[in-house]
C-alpha cells in the first residue's frame, strides 16, 4: 500500500479533497485492515493443530460452554496461547515505538538496545529470590527494563542516540546480562521450574495463568499510550523546538522509558528473548502509515498482535510432533530484515 | 523590563561563552544579534530554550524570571525557532503548523474548531495555504523555513526568537524569510530577536543592532549607529567603506581588507 504524495493545488478551488485527507483515510483504511488481520488470525490460528478446527467451529468454541473436545482445545489450550501471544506482540510493538521515539533512533527496540537481557536477569533473580511467587516475575522484569534502559540511554545518548552506540552498547549489556542469566541457569536450575516460556523464549505452555499475570501491566501500559500521540510527536521536532513548545522533554522522556519498560517488561516476563518484533513492527507500520504517532501506535499494536500469532501458530505446526519457539521463528524473519536496515539509509537519526 | 537578558553568565564546559550580558529588548521592535562567530549570540538565544542553563544571570519577560512560567504558558508568549530543525521525513506542511498550537492543548483532547482557524491564518499569513499539504521535504529552503516560522505563529506569541533564519538559505530566501519576519513584526506587533550573519541583511532589517564581543553586549543601537567604520573595525576586524542606501536609508558596508596580516 503506497501513501498518496499527490500534489494538490487548492488555489484552483477544485472539489477534490486535498492530499492530507487522501492521507489520512489511506492510513485509517490500513489500520482497519490490520485489525482485520487480528482478529483473523485468532480465529485462523487457534483452528490450527494437531486438531484442525475450522473456524465457525472456533468461534462457537470461544463464546459457547459445549463441553465438547472443540471447546476444551480451544478455550483450555489454543485461545489462551493466542491471546497471551498477541498480547505479548502489541507489548514488545508499542516499546520499540516508544523506544524509537525516545532514542530519536530508527533501529532502537528492546532487544536490538540489550532491555531484554536485561529484563530476564532481573526476572531470574526474582525467581532464585522468591521461587513460591513466581507473579513477582513481571515485576523483575519490568524493574530490569527500566535499569536497562536507563542505562543504554545514559551511555549512548546524546541530542539522539547514535545508532551505532546504541548497538555496540545493547550488544555488550546483552552479552554480559547473557552471561549472567546462564550462571543462573547452570546454578538455580531446581529454582526455575514454574516459568517455561520465560526460560526458552516462546509461548509453550502458556496459558490462562500467564495471560493473568502480564494484563495488568500489559493493560496500564496500552492505557498510557492512547495518551502519548501528541507529546510524542512534539517530542520529534527535537529537544529544543519541542522544549520550547513547552514541553518538558527532560521529564516527559523519563516517563516514556518507565512506559516502554513497563510494557517490554510484562511481554518478556511471559516470553522471554523474544527478539525483533519491537524493532520490525514499527518500521513496516512507519512505511505504511507514516510517522505521525497517532496512527504508528495504533497500526504497530495490531500488526505486533498478528505477526506473534501468526510466528506462534507457524512455530507450532512446522516441525511436527515437535515445536519451535516463537523466538526462533521470530529471528528467522528479524534478523535479516535488521540486516536490511543497516543497509539502507534507515537506520539513520529518525 | 518587558523581555530581555540580566548578567548572564554561561559556558560549554569550560570555555566561558557569556560573561554577564545584560540586554535589554524593546516591546514591539526588530532586534538583531550580530558578532563573530563564538561571541555568544547564539547562546544567548539558547537560554531561552533552556538548551543552554546560564550559570549565573537570567532571562526575564515582564520582571519575572522566565523560570518562574509554566511552560506551556510561556510557550504562548514566547515562541522560538532554532538554527536546525529536525522532523519526521514524511511530514506535511499544516502537520507541522498545527504543531505549534500544543502550548494551548488541553489533557487527553485533540485540535478545536478554533485552533483549526489559527492554523489556516498562519499558513495565509506566510503564503503556505496551497502548499498546506506538501510533504515539508519537497519543498524550497525558503518555502520550509516560512513552515517553521508558520507553527511558531500558529502560537500566537508576542516574541518571536530566531536562531539564524537564514544560514543555509541562498540569498533570495534570505531575504524572503526576512520579509515575512518584517511583516510579522509590523502587522501583528510581534517582538523579533534574532541572530543574523549577513550585517547588512541585519541593517536593512532592524530597528536595532545589538552587537556581542566577547560574551557582552558591545555596543547596541540603531543600524546608523551600530555600522560604522570604527564599530565593523573593532566588532569584526574589518576595514570597511560604509554607505547608505538611498532608498531605505539604511546603511551598508563594502568591506576592504581584514584588521589583522593574514600573513
Amino acid at each position: 500500500m503506497k501513501r498518496a504524495r499527490v500534489i494538490s493545488d487548492n488555489r484552483s478551488g477544485a472539489a477534490a479533497p486535498p492530499a492530507s485527507v487522501g492521507r489520512k483515510i489511506s492510513r485509517l483504511i490500513t489500520i482497519a485492515v490490520f485489525g482485520a488481520l487480528s482478529v483473523l488470525s485468532v480465529l485462523i490460528c487457534t483452528g490450527i493443530g494437531s486438531v484442525k478446527i475450522p473456524i465457525a467451529d472456533v468461534a462457537k468454541a470461544i463464546f459457547v460452554d459445549d463441553g465438547s473436545m472443540a471447546r476444551l482445545l480451544v478455550w483450555n489450550l489454543r485461545f489462551p496461547r493466542v491471546l497471551v501471544g498477541g498480547l505479548v506482540g502489541v507489548c514488545l510493538s508499542l516499546s520499540g515505538c516508544i523506544l524509537q521515539g525516545v532514542m530519536r533512533n530508527t533501529m532502537a527496540s528492546p532487544s536490538t538496545i540489550g532491555v531484554t537481557g536485561g529484563a530476564s536477569f532481573i526476572g531470574y533473580l526474582t525467581l532464585v529470590a522468591f521461587p513460591a511467587y513466581s507473579y513477582l516475575l513481571p515485576i523483575g522484569s519490568i524493574i530490569g527494563a527500566f535499569a536497562t534502559t536507563m542505562l543504554i540511554y545514559a551511555l549512548a545518548y546524546q541530542r539522539g542516540v547514535s545508532p551505532v552506540k546504541m548497538i555496540l552498547s545493547g550488544m555488550a549489556v546483552s552479552a554480559l546480562f547473557g552471561a549472567f542469566n546462564d550462571i543462573i541457569k547452570t546454578f538455580f536450575a531446581s529454582s526455575l521450574g514454574n516459568a517455561s516460556g520465560f526460560l526458552v523464549g516462546g509461548l509453550n505452555g502458556t496459558g490462562w495463568s500467564s495471560f493473568r499475570m502480564i494484563v495488568p501491566y500489559a493493560a496500564v501500559g496500552i492505557f498510557i499510550c492512547a495518551f502519548l500521540p501528541s507529546r510524542m510527536n512534539i517530542l520529534m521536532l527535537g529537544d529544543e523546538t519541542a522544549n520550547a513548545l513547552g514541553l518538558r522533554t527532560e521529564i516527559f522522556r523519563f516517563f516514556l522509558i518507565a512506559v516502554s519498560s513497563l510494557l517490554a517488561g510484562a511481554a518478556i516476563s511471559v516470553a522471554g528473548l523474544i527478539s525483533f518484533v519491537g524493532l520490525v513492527v514499527p518500521h513496516i507500520a512507519r512505511l505504511l502509515v507514516g510517522s505521525d504517532y497517532k496512527y504508528l501506535f495504533p497500526a504497530s499494536a495490531l500488526l505486533g498482535f498478528s505477526l506473534i500469532t501468526i510466528c506462534d501458530t507457524v512455530g507450532r505446526v512446522i516441525l511436527p510432533p515437535g515445536e519451535v519457539p516463537v523466538s526462533i521463528i521470530l529471528s528467522f524473519i528479524g534478523a535479516p530484515f535488521f540486516l536490511y536496515l543497516l543497509r539502507t539509509r534507515e537506520g539513520k537519526r529518525g | 523590563m518587558y523581555f530581555g537578558f540580566r548578567n548572564i553568565y554561561a559556558s560549554y564546559g569550560k570555555k566561558e561563552i557569556l560573561r554577564g550580558l545584560t540586554l535589554d529588548i524593546p516591546r514591539g521592535k526588530i532586534v538583531t544579534l550580530i558578532g563573530q562567530n563564538g561571541c555568544g549570540k547564539s547562546t544567548l538565544l539558547k537560554t531561552v530554550s533552556k538548551a543552554v542553563t546560564p550559570k549565573s544571570g537570567e532571562v526575564v519577560y515582564l520582571d519575572k524570571k522566565l523560570s518562574s512560567y509554566p511552560p506551556k504558558q510561556l510557550a504562548q508568549k514566547i515562541a522560538y525557532l532554532s538554527q536546525v530543525h529536525e522532523s519526521p521525513p514524511d511530514i506535511d506542511v499544516r502537520t507541522l503548523v498545527s504543531y505549534g498550537r500544543f502550548p494551548y492543548s488541553r489533557f487527553g483532547r485533540g485540535l478545536t474548531a478554533e485552533d483549526g482557524e489559527i492554523i489556516d491564518r498562519a499558513l495565509a499569513l506566510t503564503g503556505l495555504t496551497h502548499l498546506k499539504d506538501r510533504i515539508l521535504a519537497t519543498l524550497s529552503g525558503g518555502e520550509r523555513q516560512r513552515a517553521w516560522i508558520a507553527m511558531t505563529i500558529a502560537q500566537e506569541p508576542e516574541i518571536l526568537i530566531l536562531d539564524e533564519p537564514t544560514t543555509y538559505l541562498d540569498v533570495s530566501y534570505q531575504v524572503e524569510v526576512l520579509e515575512l519576519v518584517r511583516r510579522l513584526n509590523r502587522e501583528l506587533g510581534i517582538t523579533i530577536v534574532m541572530v543574523l550573519h549577513d550585517i547588512n541583511l541585519a541593517a536593512r532589517y532592524s530597528d536595532y543592532l545589538a552587537a556581542i564581543r566577547g560574551g557582552v553586549l558591545f555596543t547596541g543601537g540603531t543600524p546608523e549607529e551600530i555600522v560604522t567604520e570604527e564599530n565593523l573595525r573593532n566588532i569584526f576586524e574589518i576595514e570597511a567603506a560604509v554607505y547608505r542606501d538611498p532608498i531605505h536609508g539604511c546603511p551598508y558596508f563594502i568591506p576592504q581588507r581584514t584588521t589583522f596580516d593574514i600573513n
